[in-house]
């Protein structure tokens, strides 16, 4: 063991840097609390969706809103994610028999058009909950819509 | 009176959680929600991303409860998925966080409490300095509260390495807060 590791510096050092992420470092009990209400969102029957593809922030368009594209799958359905600040536009490939946005503060329907698509206001930490008749429901892997800066 | 009150073991938590037990999925919740966030802020992303990691990490596994093959071994679990939650975020949404900004200045305060409010600024300042190897391996041993175990598993990094590794990092510290002092 070398000097330092046995000094009164290194016990000094410790202390402070403990005192600080005991004040500037703790997860906040919002943040918490969010993070308990994932339990009532679960369903056991469910399928899972993984990520399988993601692209990061790019410039589309003509307004340049910056847009992150996120593609998550499962046999035989695709789902097609693009976010923008405060929004999400979806594709859900082929068409299912319904769509959810899940939060922790619950789950809020979507009105899909006749090619499986929608345009939904959300922000934070969502997934998606694609319904289909005689088959388990599929869920995505949660992301985050981002808000504005 | 004899305080009766069990504390269940994680092992036991995540199988209650999977029968069914909500209560037992928030006090997993409450159990380690602070070493999620540590490990998502070691991976480097900011405070409000870490949060929203916390919640992502707390979602995959309320789905997947009854994948977890090793319920005794969940803290390795959220620890590999919200590093690499926290490192898909990183990428995805290219908030690309400048070092200086991972870790916030902290806050002024009130004048009682400037003394404190000084010293936590200039340890901030000091970790923002450090080599990413250093700020991440004291992030994940003092904020999110790891064992030399967790740590090594995490980084695959040979146990007996760490604590030396550690102690640099520390000396590191220390000499940047001695200038400052």
């Amino acid at each position: 063991m070398s000097d330092y590791e046995d000094s009164e510096d290194l016990h000094d050092v410790i202390r402070r840097l403990s005192a600080w992420a005991a004040v500037e470092e703790q997860v906040s009990s919002e943040a918490v609390e969010t993070a308990k209400m994932a339990f009532d969102l679960r369903q056991v029957e469910d399928e899972l969706a993984e990520l399988v593809h993601t692209d990061g922030l790019a410039v589309r368009g003509d307004d340049a809103e910056p847009t992150s594209e996120l593609r998550f799958g499962v046999q035989g359905l695709d789902i097609l994610v693009s976010l923008r600040r405060g929004q999400l536009a979806v594709v859900v490939a082929p068409p299912p028999d319904g769509l959810d946005v899940e939060s922790a503060g619950g789950r809020q329907p979507v009105e899909l058009d006749d090619v499986g698509g929608a345009t939904i206001a959300a922000l934070g930490v969502v997934r998606l909950r694609v319904r289909r008749n005689g088959n388990p429901d599929v869920v995505t892997d949660p992301f985050v819509v981002p808000g504005t800066d | 009176m004899a305080n009766t009150a069990e504390v269940r073991d994680d092992g036991t938590l995540v199988r209650a959680a999977k029968a069914g037990d909500k209560g037992a999925f928030t006090e997993l919740v409450e159990r380690h929600s602070q070493f999620v966030f540590g490990n998502a802020r070691a991976v480097g992303a900011d405070r409000t991303m870490a949060e929203d990691v916390v919640q992502i990490v707390w979602f995959k596994l309320a789905s997947r409860l009854d994948a977890i093959r090793e319920p005794d071994r969940i803290r390795a679990w959220l620890a590999i998925t919200t590093r690499n939650t926290a490192r898909t975020e990183l990428g995805r949404t290219a908030r690309t966080v400048a070092i200086d900004d991972r870790i916030p200045d902290a806050a002024p305060g009130p004048e009682s409490l400037m003394s404190t409010r000084i010293e936590h600024a200039e340890l901030s300042r000091c970790m923002k300095r450090l080599t990413d190897q250093c700020r991440e391996l004291l992030l994940m041993r003092f904020v999110a509260e790891m064992s030399l175990q967790e740590i090594s598993e995490a980084r695959e990094m040979p146990m007996g390495s760490i604590g030396p590794t550690q102690g640099r990092c520390l000396k590191q510290l220390s000499t940047c807060l001695s200038r400052s002092a």
